[in-house]
């Protein structure tokens, strides 16, 4: 059977990843094992394979990594709970966004990274705050975005559920957070991505374990290897979070004209 | 009955009604610093910290660091949006050009920058 044009163009995509990724490998390797590169700056990839594999077995890749991504798990779970609900309501209730949207204007844009000190002067160094961080990341994005979403619900649809006879609780499922729902993953999906980076780089400077911990402890130690070995590890895990929740985007949203 | 009062006061309200909770907040922050509810070492005053501002943006040291974090923002946007913008361009009129630009770009979307830190402090020092 003839393959669709969908899915002869995802063939193609797939290839031409496995293509980039041969090529970024195979190059890396080549700088490096040619001494275009110095060994110090940047280690071989057949190395930093080896040193990888040797963490991986140790376990110590196994708790650092259990450690960050569940960090990040609970803050982003805070931060789509919140950032959602407060989302909706403040769209439908200009009470609540007269009260809670300038403070979040002002407060959420700020650089977490700026944050990371007050927030450790209060909290202290050890998961609360990292937590707390990676929520006041990763909230911004999904609440802007389920706001804006939920505003802009067309009005059409709003009196025909009205009419009807929806009351506000029903007409807030099916109709609000339905029609919103497009622009609601697409906030929760760079939420996902800013949760990855805050947690990293909060976790560079506030230690305590976790892969950015790792990073930096293992460049402060000089074992460059490893360093590479987390670094990558780290932009593993983001890739797969990021294609896994575009898949889980498309079923969901199967029904809607547009794909994020 | 006089319009023009009327729409003056309702593009008031407007703006009182926009700014409100940011000095309802600030006015929270310091009664709650003055009036001892909370340790004066975790949370200055507001009125204490604004000052201090004032007399770092008079003093001078503030606006040269903001200088230079602005210096530095603005060479890595302009750099960004220099490579950026006609990337993409090519990307939308080169099917060729997506396919091979796609799979990079996908796998570098999510990674963490500050990831990529310590490479660049060991290259460029």
């Amino acid at each position: 059977m003839k393959a669709s044009a969908v899915q002869r163009h995802q063939r193609g995509a797939c290839i031409a990843g496995i293509a980039s990724l041969i090529l970024f490998i195979g190059s890396w390797q080549i700088v490096t094992a040619t001494g275009l590169v110095p060994d110090d700056v940047l280690p071989r990839f057949s190395d930093v394979a080896v040193t990888w594999w040797q963490l991986l077995i140790s376990g110590e890749l196994v708790r650092q990594t259990a450690s960050s991504l569940s960090r990040q798990a609970a803050g982003f779970a805070a931060a789509l709970v919140c950032g959602v609900s407060l989302g909706i309501v403040m769209a439908r209730h200009r009470m609540v966004d007269d009260l809670v949207g300038p403070l979040t204007t002002v407060i959420l844009p700020i650089p977490k990274a700026a944050l990371i000190p007050l927030v450790m002067l209060w909290f202290g160094i050890g998961d609360a705050a990292k937590t707390i961080i990676v929520f006041l990341g990763t909230i911004l994005p999904i609440l802007v975005s389920t706001y804006h979403g939920a505003a802009s619900v067309d009005h059409v649809y709003i009196w025909s559920a009205r009419s009807m006879g929806d009351d506000e609780r029903t007409l807030l499922w099916r109709v609000v957070f339905h029609a919103a729902l497009p622009e609601i993953m697409s906030g929760i999906r760079m939420g996902l991505i800013i949760s990855l980076i805050v947690l990293v780089g909060v976790e560079m400077l506030a230690g305590q374990g976790g892969l950015g911990w790792l990073v930096f402890f293992a460049l402060d130690s000089g074992a460059y290897r490893v360093t590479y070995a987390a670094m990558l590890t780290i932009a593993v895990i983001g890739f797969a979070y990021d294609r896994l929740f575009l898949m889980l985007s498309r079923r969901v949203l199967h029904w809607a004209e547009q794909n994020p | 009955m006089n319009v023009a009062a009327d729409r003056l006061s309702a593009a008031l309200w407007r703006r009182l009604r926009r700014c409100y909770s940011v000095l309802l907040m600030l006015a929270i922050w310091e009664g709650a610093a003055r009036g001892g509810l909370v340790n004066s070492f975790l949370l200055p005053a507001a009125s204490d910290v604004l000052a201090n501002l004032w007399r770092m943006v008079t003093e001078g040291q503030l606006l040269y660091h903001t200088f230079q974090s602005l210096m530095r923002a603005s060479a890595g946007l302009g750099l960004a949006l220099v490579l950026g913008i006609p990337l993409g361009l090519i990307r939308a009129r080169s099917r060729l050009a997506n396919s091979i630009l796609d799979p990079i770009l996908a796998f570098w979307f999510p990674v963490p920058k500050v990831g990529l830190i310590p490479i660049a402090l060991l290259f460029f020092g």
